[in-house]
């Protein structure tokens, strides 16, 4: 069994389908490696049921939202693990093998049908390809020569029969590459399998975004022995970064969330790691559809220097918080830009230089709101 | 630092024009730009094109006997005898070649040489260069240091060649272009690099598929002719049409204005000037800047198969002193007086290319060998990642 949390309610809930896929049993370092897939260059990984844990590890401890609290979570690893539960015990998780994968997809399902306020949490983790749809690779991925992405899920056709889904909020977050591989193109199309096929009638609108970790025709990153850098910005953003305002309260939503991800990533690109695009598409992507309400204050991460840049190493520089003063953060000269924390609100910031290089600054205003806030101080 | 590249002879805009000023702009970045810039991604590389003022028959080529301008008969017939020729200039016409396997072949007699042909095929299409150019430079290094070939003995097709190939390299403990201390991260999908080589394998079995029946490099050499007209008639246009220092020609004008551009771009922090220039490209440069031009400093200057020493023998350029030599045994006429460096390439094989040393004092000889043919050899320097490690190699090199 691989559902790993279950209230068994009725009432509006958010249901979590998580899916972390890095041993893949067929290709070439796998458990039962297969001749015809010897020239396909898709590796062993290590990172997807990291990320997969680390996502659901997040939703069982951290999510706070009264209206739609956590109804159930599936996961499914490969390889195949223990998961250790909030509450300190172990549960057994199956492999993300197709047919485990349909499986837990269908109970996800039914449980996400079960009410229109309800909300649908996708998350998949591992080798993605693309072609006339995105295709996410099962652990038994090209079991057959004859039918190679049999054991793949079609995932374009099942974000379309999602909308027959009854939960009319979803997100989709799809933590995989979606490259064109070239011996994908000989074939007449990709026969992988949809988890729910779609129809033409649509049953009203829905809240759907997606968010692809990598931008068409190209790459998504790990570390190797760590939560890809998706998984990481989403836990990161999870934890207050993707925080703004609605109603005079700290809220998670959505569209923050997402918008924050794809910033995180995107500020941690070349030169410190290799490019990687996320792309937010789907339905409804604009919409702030409360997920989360953090139980604290959120941090912003606030980078401060001077212009032209060598004035940075030789500043003083200073950032005083507007309507508290006594909370003042104060930085010796350093050739690097200024990173720290703070908390959000507006602040004064001055560079001043005691070696008389450059003209002391008067106060600037920077106003600091998550994820992040840049402040650069023009000196002469 | 900019780099201005001056092309050479019969070099005329096509459908593919733009891609291979990319894949060339991609391995200067990758091999010789990092040894002579800490930036290279930043500089502003200039391809001044004056093809449009060579030679331009007016009964295109009716003056041709028919056979040589004949073609292969197929739309994509560029690309083909683009490739041909890469063939052809790696594998002898007398080595014979199996059609299902021409990458096995060429890589038994040379694994550069092979190398060369997957990338050169690969960068055709444009897109992702920076990533190719930078697993060219390991492959051919890989390749250059290499000893020990035994497991080229166990492949038989051009994929297992490959697959093989992309193993070794990636395995091979020589260094990463991203720096020792970079982290290595884990994709969620392939390599492009090695899926796109795969690609390139695809089309030159094609293409030694399509030819097959006769030698290939007799194919790449089929518009041997007409190039040899165009080469002529580039030359003879470009003396008759070159042009004073107050009214240069249009050749004169496109070339020294892109100097002069590159000039102008230099920043404070590096001001360096590099100007690589290919063929006839370099009887330009050279006038450029011992006639037209010589307030334009440059730091380097790089000929590769050009014909400077022979033009200066026959006292072609317009600062030609036709009392040097007095004695041919000790006399040379001295470098252009703004050039800090001038590095000379030829190949053997290239009847076109020229040794300098004999004629100019303060320039540097080096050989390079492409392979085999007239035609074949003169084109294909800029193709072959083997050929830019080697040029990034002489540059970073201190001068002798």
């Amino acid at each position: 069994m691989t559902t790993v949390f279950d209230t068994g309610g009725g009432e509006p809930a958010a249901h979590l389908f998580a899916v972390g896929v890095g041993a893949y049993r067929h290709l070439t370092g796998g458990a039962q490696p297969l001749d015809h897939l010897r020239g396909v260059r898709l590796s062993q990984l290590s990172s997807p049921p990291l990320s997969a844990r680390a996502v659901t590890d997040w939703f069982l401890t951290q999510l706070n939202n009264p209206e739609v609290p956590l109804g159930s979570a599936e996961l499914l690893t490969s390889p195949a693990e223990t998961y250790r539960l909030p509450d300190g015990n172990e549960v057994d998780v199956e492999a993300a093998t197709l047919a485990n994968i349909k499986a837990a997809f269908d109970r996800w399902l039914a449980r996400c049908d079960g009410r229109e306020e309800n909300i649908a949490l996708f998350y998949f983790c591992g080798h993605g390809l693309m072609r006339e749809v995105v295709a996410l690779l099962a652990e038994d991925f090209g079991a057959s020569s004859q039918r190679p992405f049999e054991s793949s899920v079609d995932f374009t056709m099942t974000f379309e029969g999602m909308a027959r889904c009854k939960a009319r909020r979803q997100l989709y977050l799809v933590d995989a590459c979606r490259q064109v591989m070239s011996s994908t193109l000989d074939l007449r199309r990709i026969d992988a399998t949809a988890l729910i096929t779609g129809t033409f009638k649509r049953d009203g609108h829905r809240d759907a975004p997606i968010l692809y970790a990598s931008a068409e025709d190209d790459r998504a990153y790990a570390l190797p022995g760590h939560p890809t850098r998706m998984a990481e910005a989403l836990v990161r953003g999870l934890s207050g970064l993707g925080s703004e305002r609605v109603g005079g309260r700290w809220t998670i939503t959505v569209r923050k969330l997402l918008q924050t991800v794809a910033e995180i990533i995107s500020r941690e690109n070349a030169p410190q790691a290799p490019m990687q695009q996320p792309r937010v598409e789907g339905e409804g992507s604009d919409l702030p559809t409360p997920l989360h309400y953090p139980k604290e204050a959120p941090e912003v991460g606030v980078t401060v220097g001077c212009r032209p840049d060598q004035a940075t190493g030789a500043a003083e520089l200073s950032l005083t918080a507007v309507r508290n003063p006594s909370q003042k953060h104060r930085r010796k000269p350093d050739p690097d830009p200024w990173k720290l924390n703070v908390a959000p609100g507006d602040y004064d910031v001055t560079a001043r230089f005691p070696g008389g290089e450059f003209a002391d600054s008067l106060p600037e205003q920077l106003l600091a709101l998550p994820p992040f806030a840049d402040h650069w101080v023009v000196v002469e | 630092m900019p780099l201005v590249f001056v092309h050479g002879v019969s070099t005329r805009r096509g459908p593919g024009s733009d891609g291979s000023v990319a894949a060339r702009d991609a391995l200067f970045r990758r091999f010789l730009l990092p040894a002579v810039s800490a930036e290279p991604e930043s500089v502003t590389i200039l391809n001044p094109y004056w093809g449009d003022h060579g030679a331009r028959p007016a009964w295109n080529h009716a003056s041709l006997p028919a056979a040589d301008v004949e073609a292969l008969g197929a739309e994509d017939l560029a690309t083909d005898q683009e490739m041909a020729a890469l063939v052809g200039a790696a594998i002898p016409p007398d080595d014979p070649i199996t059609p299902k396997a021409p990458l096995v072949a060429t890589a038994r007699r040379s694994v550069e040489d092979a190398i060369d042909l997957l990338w050169a095929g690969a960068a055709e299409n444009p897109g992702k260069l920076s990533e190719l150019s930078r697993s060219a430079q390991r492959a051919v290094r890989y390749a250059r240091q290499n000893t020990d070939w035994d497991w080229l003995n166990s492949v038989e097709t051009d994929d297992d060649f490959l697959l093989q190939l992309e193993a070794h390299v990636e395995a091979w403990e020589g260094p990463r272009t991203e720096g020792p201390e970079a982290p290595r991260y884990e994709s969620l999908g392939f390599s492009e690099t090695w899926d796109r080589l795969r690609e390139a394998a695809d089309r030159i079995r094609g293409v030694v598929g399509r030819v097959s029946g006769r030698a290939v490099a007799e194919v790449a050499r089929g518009p041997a002719h007409r190039a040899a007209t165009l080469f002529l008639g580039d030359i003879l246009v470009y003396l008759r049409e070159r042009g004073t220092r107050d009214q240069p020609g249009p050749i004169m004008a496109e070339v020294s204005g892109a100097l002069e551009e590159a000039a102008r771009s230099a920043t404070d922090a590096d001001r360096k000037l590099i100007v690589v220039a290919h063929s006839m490209g370099g009887n330009i440069v050279y006038d450029a800047l011992t006639h037209f031009r010589p307030d334009i400093p440059v730091d380097v200057l790089v000929t590769v198969g050009s014909q400077v020493a022979f033009f200066e023998e026959l006292k072609l350029f317009a600062a030609s002193d036709n009392d040097i030599p007095r004695n041919p045994a000790t006399d040379r006429v001295r470098k252009p007086s703004g050039v800090g460096r001038w590095i000379n390439i030829f190949d053997r094989n290239d009847v076109l290319g020229f040794v300098a040393e004999g004629v100019f004092a303060g320039v540097e000889d080096y050989e390079y060998s492409t392979g085999e043919g007239i035609f074949l050899a003169h084109m294909t320097y800029f193709t072959r990642p083997s050929f830019h490690d080697r040029l990034g190699e002489r540059v970073g090199e201190p001068a002798p």
